[in-house]
Formats: C-alpha cells, structure tokens, sequence
C-alpha cells in the first residue's frame, strides 16, 4: 500500500516537472532545459531513493575509512538532510520553471 | 533458582526483551532490571506479570522460586533456543531498535524486533513519509496552477494577438534609424529599417525633411520599404542631398503590413 501511495506521489511529482520543461518552449527558451532537466531528474531520484543513498554513502564512508565499518545504517538527520537537500534542488527546479513561463 | 532469575527465564521463554516489559508495564528499564535482581514487584504489577510471563503470583512471592516438573521438561526442551534468545535480548536491549512502517507508511506499533545475526534492523525505507505526501501534494498543486494560469495566458496573448501593423502599433515591431553617412559634414543620410518580428507584405513610406545649411533651404526626400521581413531583418536606403545638413524631421509616415 505504501509502495502505490509513493509511486503516486512519484508520477505527480514528475507530471508538475514535466509542464516545467513545458514552460522554457512556451517562454522560448529551450536552452535552460540542458540545467533544467538534470535538476530535476537528480531531485526527484534524491528524494525518492534517499534511504538508499544514505546508506549507500554510510557504507562507502566506512568501507574506506574504517578497518571494521558497521552496517551504514543512516542517522535520522542524515536522511533528513539528504530529503532537505533533494527537496531544495526540486523546488527550485520549478521556481526557474515558473520564470520561464512568465518571462 | 531465585525470583529475579525465574523472571528472567520467562521472560526469555516468551520472547520478551526487558524494553518490552517496561512498555507493557509502563515502568522503566531500571526497575525491570531490579525485578529481575530480586526486588519484589509492587503489588499493582503482580497479577499481570504473572499473567504476561505464564507464571502464577505465588511463584513471583517465592524468594526461592521452584519451576514445576512441566515447566522444567519446558525449560530443557528449549536449551538449545536459550543462547540464541540471550543474544537477541543482549543486542535488543544495547541496541535501539529500527522502525519498520506498516502498509500505510505509519510508523509500525512497537513490539518485538527480531534481529538475525546482531544486524541493524533497517532506520528507514525509500519513498516519501506520509506528511512529506501530504506537504508535497500541496506544493505540487500550486504549482501545477501556476504553470496551468501562465499557460493559459500564453495560449490566449497568442489568440488575441494583433494581426495587423499600423501606425499606432508599428513601434513594437519596428525599428526606424536615419543615420548620417559620415560623422562630419553628411552630405548623405542612409534610413535603415529593423523588424522586430516577422512582417508580410510591409508597406513603409518616410518624407523626410533635411534643412541644408548652405543653401539655406529644407530639402523633401521620401524614403520607402516593401516586401516581407522576417525578425531581425534590416533594409536600408541611402538618401543623398545637395549639401550638408545636421539632421532631419519627419514630415509625414505611413504603415502598414501583415504580422504572423
């Protein structure tokens, strides 16, 4: 269940990006998609595959640094500074977005 | 064996870390940890630890608790579950347990967490929290409108926009220069045109007025443009008088064409 509820966010999050790009055609500016579109392809991927990415980090980390690394197991802030993070380059995907629609 | 150790062979039979006894009974760890060093429970959790750990209230009052032969052919037959159950209980009660979700993403209940091999249950799960769900639909939404709005405002600019050049719109879409020739002295004018987006069938006509210095007098020229333009596209007439004049006025003007 929680799957389909995240898979739903997921194609609505995808849908708003994807009248985003719309936007840099209508405004005439194609050429802001070259930044626009891996923006937006790297948040949406950082949001939704956090978890995973933290871990994947916490491993990496340990597996170079340390002789005996743990499990990688992220701390609550690492997350939510990974969700911070995945969010901040979101929005601010759209806001460049909604530039172009009204410039 | 003793009270204490009688509670923590039950406890361990059924599964239960000391984490779990203080949330069923409401107490802290501590006071677990000095039930199952002797202390006798208060009264108010007799009956119910008897009830939780399978024992009977009389057992718990014994100082020296005795197993009964049942229990005793049980405690043996799960000799060989005990050392793995201490090991679960000693990393369960070191460790903080992880946090699973249920099917929708709530945090699951808390209760046993049964770990294999001293691994980390997993902290989290990819995907999105309900309230970042909740507060994503709400920003998305918004700008879903927006871009919807500033759509349909450039859907109807582009509908409405105006199909025809004249003289009350024509500086949108053109540009007029007269530029002397030469920086000393012009003897020559050149009228350039720019378009500022594509014109069809443009029909441009000056009159212009120099006034020569020499002979004292304005001399008319009329400059015109025609054709099709495209955006950017510059035309330029050269317009030659009689003698050096330091600038011009426009007389009279006329426009007209098609924009697409």
């Amino acid at each position: 269940m929680k799957q389909k509820y995240d898979i739903r966010f997921l194609i609505c999050q995808i849908a708003v990006a994807v009248l985003g790009a719309i936007g840099f055609f209508a405004g005439g500016r194609p050429e802001g998609l070259v930044v626009y579109l891996p923006d937006m392809v790297l948040s949406i991927a950082m949001i939704y595959f956090n978890y995973s990415l933290c871990k994947w980090a916490n491993r990496w980390h340990g597996f170079w640094n340390e002789r005996n690394p743990g499990s990688g197991e992220p701390s609550r802030y690492f997350q939510l500074s990974g969700k911070v993070g995945g969010w901040f380059l979101y929005l601010l995907g759209l806001g460049c977005a909604g530039l172009a629609w009204i410039i | 064996m003793t009270r204490g150790q009688l509670l923590v062979q039950k406890r361990r039979e059924k599964g239960l870390t000391r984490s779990d006894l203080a949330k069923i009974f409401d107490v802290s760890e501590e006071k677990v940890a000095r039930w199952e060093a002797g202390e006798l429970p208060d009264s108010e959790y007799l009956l119910r630890l008897a009830d939780v750990l399978g024992i009977s209230v009389e057992d718990i009052l014994r100082e020296d608790a005795e197993t009964s032969p049942e229990e005793s052919a049980q405690a043996a037959s799960s000799e060989a579950c005990k050392e793995a159950l201490e090991v679960q209980a000693a990393s369960s009660e070191d460790a903080a347990p992880g946090v699973p979700t249920d099917d929708a993403g709530n945090d699951a209940p808390v209760g046993r967490t049964v770990r294999r091999g001293g691994a980390d249950a997993p902290s989290g799960a990819n995907g999105y929290s309900p309230l970042e769900r909740k507060v994503g639909y709400a920003i998305l939404a918004i700008f879903a409108v927006f871009f919807l709005v500033a759509a349909a405002v450039k859907i109807a600019g582009y509908v409405t926009r105006p199909r025809e050049l004249t003289e009350e719109n024509y500086r949108e879409y053109l540009e007029i220069e007269i530029v002397p020739e030469t920086s000393y002295n012009p003897e020559a004018y050149i009228v350039r045109v720019t378009a500022l987006a594509d014109i069809s069938d443009l029909s441009l006509t000056l009159s212009l007025v120099f006034p020569i210095i020499a002979l004292n007098e304005e001399v008319t020229r009329t400059v015109s443009f025609s054709g099709d333009l495209s955006e950017g596209e510059q035309r330029e007439e050269q317009v030659a008088l009689p003698g050096i004049s330091l600038g011009a006025r426009w007389e009279s003007f006329s426009v007209s064409g098609g924009l697409r």
